[in-house]
């Protein structure tokens, strides 16, 4: 019943304020977040370990610990966006003169709209879109496929994940 | 007996009578006519999926010189006011605080209305600055927005 009386107020009493002090409000950027593992810039380690009497035995190894990544995109819903996560893995492990690509490593998800994959060694490889605003929360655990037989050594490379929201 | 239609509309009539009373106040002589503002997002990292579509836009000052002259020595009731506008009215809410100890500080939604003062008027200007906040969803929020607070002035019987 107030809202009926305010409603009818408001046909005959708004009727002009032409005089009045108008506020102009500008959207500002629309917002990215994206966060693989530790927060801040500490960049995440898994580790796989190898036992030298498995080596090239084509069992997987799983690695530790698992890693949560969290992307975010923001933007008003007037204007949608599309965000869009890749991953760079061309750049292979490496122990001394010794690589390992990074195809040998592969993942599983426990969200279904973060695909399970393994690493293509591309510059950019899509691993998964969605449209703003929203948030995208997953834990990957990782899997090395063990099937090459390499020397001993501690292989160490770097995965970049980008998030982007052109 | 009278159908529960008949009775609503004339209770409806009412209403509307007694709601005319509020006058809209007449702000030309206030500082500026129109003041610019960024919104943008209320939190850097959302923590929950309310948050990710929370926008905040502050406002610089605005000097409100209220011309109330007709209405000298009269014990009003004085509203701001936030008229309907593109946003829905969940989904935008004006905050304000005053620099004065005149005028009390609140919040109003679009289409509703908020009590800033009571009393006697004894001068024929009221001049007030105000400090704006605007929370809006980016899910209502249009690129530019346009919002218009008004004062709205209700006489109360002598």
């Amino acid at each position: 019943m107030r809202l009926t009386q305010f409603f009818v107020a408001s046909l005959c009493c708004f009727a002009t304020f032409a005089d009045a002090v108008t506020i102009v409000i500008a959207a500002g950027a629309p917002r990215l977040r994206l966060r693989v593992g530790a927060a801040g810039a500490t960049v995440s380690t898994v580790a796989f370990n190898v036992t030298a009497a498995n080596v090239g035995t084509g069992v997987a190894v799983n690695g530790t610990p698992n890693i949560t990544i969290i992307a975010e995109a923001r933007a008003l819903a007037a204007t949608p966006r599309t965000a869009t996560l890749t991953v760079n893995s061309s750049v292979p492990l490496a122990s001394g003169g010794n690589t390992l690509p990074t195809t040998a490593i592969s993942w599983t998800t426990n969200d279904a709209t973060f695909p399970a994959g393994s690493f293509s060694a591309a510059l950019a490889q899509p691993l998964t879109s969605f449209n703003s605003s929203r948030r995208r929360t997953t834990t990957h655990t990782f899997r090395y496929a063990n099937v090459a037989v390499v020397p001993a050594g501690t292989y160490v490379g770097t995965v970049t994940y980008s998030l982007s929201m052109p | 007996m009278r159908p529960p239609s008949a009775a609503l509309a004339l209770i409806l009539l009412l209403a509307s009578a007694s709601a005319c009373a509020l006058e809209t106040v007449d702000t030309l002589q206030s500082s500026r006519q129109r003041v610019q503002a960024t919104a943008h997002w209320l939190t850097a990292d959302a923590d929950s999926d309310a948050d990710l579509n929370r926008l905040i836009a502050i406002v610089e000052p605005i000097e409100y010189r209220l011309d109330v002259s007709k209405r000298m020595k009269r014990r009003v009731n004085l509203y701001l006011s936030l008229p309907v506008s593109a946003v829905s009215p969940n989904g935008m809410e004006l905050h304000w605080q005053s620099s004065g100890s005149m005028f009390r500080a609140g919040s109003v939604k679009s289409g509703s209305k908020t009590m800033v003062w009571s009393g006697i008027i004894t001068r024929p200007l009221l001049v007030e600055q105000l400090r704006y906040t605007v929370y809006l969803d980016a899910q209502t929020t249009p690129p530019t927005l346009e919002i218009t607070p008004i004062f709205l002035l209700e006489v109360l019987p002598e």
